[in-house]
């Protein structure tokens, strides 16, 4: 007959570690699986699957800690050691650490989102992922770009894609000679004309300022963001066709080099 | 609507347009225009169809002239409100859209510059007695201000999923649209489910796409940018 008992009293440690390793196996992976989903279902699925990932880590780091300790294995020594190697690990990864850190703050800050154009550090293009480390972009010339997060929390982020519509500028400059109010009428006619032009909010044709060579005229349109340019071209060949039809002068800048009193050199060019 | 016969040709002048239908055999059709060539598979007795249609996004309307309301009283009249021509290419069982032409095409931002919804824009023509005559559709809107103070309005929203349209013997019409005035530029619209009694021998061409009427209450702030207060 066989002897529970005595089995038991033989190998209740190792029956314990192995009920401890199974358990927290089990435990690991449920617990961190609910508190995924619940974070993927408030914060998205970044937070979601790294939340998951840290509470396995350390519910699994948990439980090794619990099996040694069956085995009155000395822990002090080994978390010394993990003490001092968390040290150097800590030195050797402060790059990788700053950039995880990063990483959060991205995440949880949300300057943009998968699939969004942004403009980032002199480049545009639609970020393809936010990973821990860094941030992956496809830039409009179809180049892949790959930024850390510590450089992208750190640099100033225009998004492109988070608005429908946006302003479009136009400057204008015509010469001093010239009629302003007729230069603006014709510039009112190319922007009436224009279908991509919302109504609404409505165009503006403001005067901006006396410049170097011109008197300076801005038009400012309301569009489509996808219409950008489009209606940027549209509007540039509107414009000056428009003031060619009309004999309006668009100046370009004159330099006057006087020599003494009398001689003079006139530069002009660009 | 225009039959397709077996190795016939049909020619169709759409809004300035011309189409050339060429059926090949039983089971595709040639469409030729001045500028594009494609081929269409359906079988079966093939004809031609020409349907209106509200277009798929909301309408700003702007009165030329702003509209005074005085206290505690009410403005009716018919509101003409642009709709898009669609053709078909139809089977028995199955058509295809060849194309669509929008007499209105400009387009206007309702709501703030970050939050909003893009619309058609159209300049309101209207007229206070009979029906007048018109490819579009006329809304029988009316106005009202129950407040105690004299409104005004210059612009209104009309969502085209609360609209049905009737086609009677005088024109195509809509159900009735109401507008309350509730206090400076804030007015809420709410979508009646019959159409006007001038409308003579009305029949249902589409069905609004709301099951429940649904109340918009807008607010122009003064620089003239509306803002959505509940949907």
């Amino acid at each position: 007959m066989i002897d529970f008992y005595s089995i038991y009293a033989q190998y209740s440690t190792v029956i314990k570690a192995i009920l401890i390793l199974v358990t927290g196996l089990v435990a690991s992976k449920l617990i961190s699986s609910v508190s995924g989903n619940i974070a993927t279902a408030k914060l998205g699925s970044h937070i979601g699957g790294i939340t998951r990932n840290v509470v396995f880590y350390v519910l699994i780091l948990a439980t090794i800690i619990s099996v040694l300790a069956e085995f009155d294995i000395n822990l002090t020594g080994v978390l010394a050691a993990a003490g001092i190697m968390g040290i150097v690990i800590g030195f050797a990864a402060q790059t990788s650490v700053s950039n995880i850190i990063s990483g959060f703050f991205l995440i949880a800050d949300k300057p943009f989102e998968i699939g969004e154009a942004i403009e980032i550090d002199g480049q545009a293009g639609y970020v393809l992922d936010i990973g821990l480390l860094s941030t992956r972009i496809r830039t409009f010339d179809n180049r892949y770009m790959r930024i850390p997060n510590s450089t992208v929390a750190n640099t100033r982020i225009i998004n492109i894609s988070r608005y429908e519509i946006r302003r479009l500028d136009i400057p204008v400059g015509i010469a001093y000679k010239e009629n302003i109010q007729k230069a603006v009428e014709k510039i009112d006619s190319v922007l009436k004309s224009n279908e991509n032009i919302l109504m609404e909010p409505e165009p503006m044709i403001i005067i901006t300022k006396f410049g170097e060579s011109s008197i300076d005229i801005e038009a400012r349109v309301w569009i489509q963001r996808s219409k950008l340019f489009d209606v940027r071209s549209e509007l540039i060949m509107g414009i000056k066709a428009a003031f060619d039809e009309a004999g309006i002068e668009i100046p370009f800048p004159h330099r006057t080099v006087y020599f003494g009193d009398d001689k003079k050199v006139e530069i002009k060019g660009k | 609507m225009e039959n397709i016969e077996i190795d016939a040709a049909l020619k169709l002048d759409f809004f300035g347009k011309e189409y050339l239908f060429e059926r090949l055999d039983p089971f595709a059709v040639n469409i030729t225009t001045a500028t594009s060539h494609s081929i269409a598979g359906l079988s079966g007795r093939l004809s031609l169809e020409m349907k209106k249609d509200f277009y798929d996004i909301p309408y700003l309307i702007k009165f030329k002239d702003v509209l005074h309301i005085s206290q505690k009283s009410q403005i009716k009249f018919f509101l003409k409100l642009p709709l898009v021509t669609k053709l078909f290419l139809k089977s028995n069982e199955k058509s295809i859209e060849v194309d669509r032409h929008f007499e209105y095409r400009r387009n206007a931002w309702h709501g703030q510059v970050n939050r909003g919804a893009l619309c058609v824009y159209a300049d309101a023509q209207i007229k206070f007695d009979l029906p007048f005559e018109t490819q579009d559709a006329l809304v029988p809107l009316r106005i009202l201000n129950r407040g105690d103070a004299a409104r005004e309005i210059k612009k209104i929203v009309i969502d085209p999923h609360n609209l049905s349209l009737y086609k009677g013997d005088n024109g195509l019409f809509t159900n009735k649209v109401y507008i309350y005035v509730l206090s400076l530029d804030e007015f809420n619209v709410e979508y009646g489910t019959q159409t006007t009694t001038k409308a003579i021998n009305p029949h249902h061409l589409i069905d609004r796409k709301m099951s429940v009427t649904r109340t918009v209450i807008t607010r122009f702030d003064r620089y003239g940018i509306a803002r959505e207060l509940g949907l």
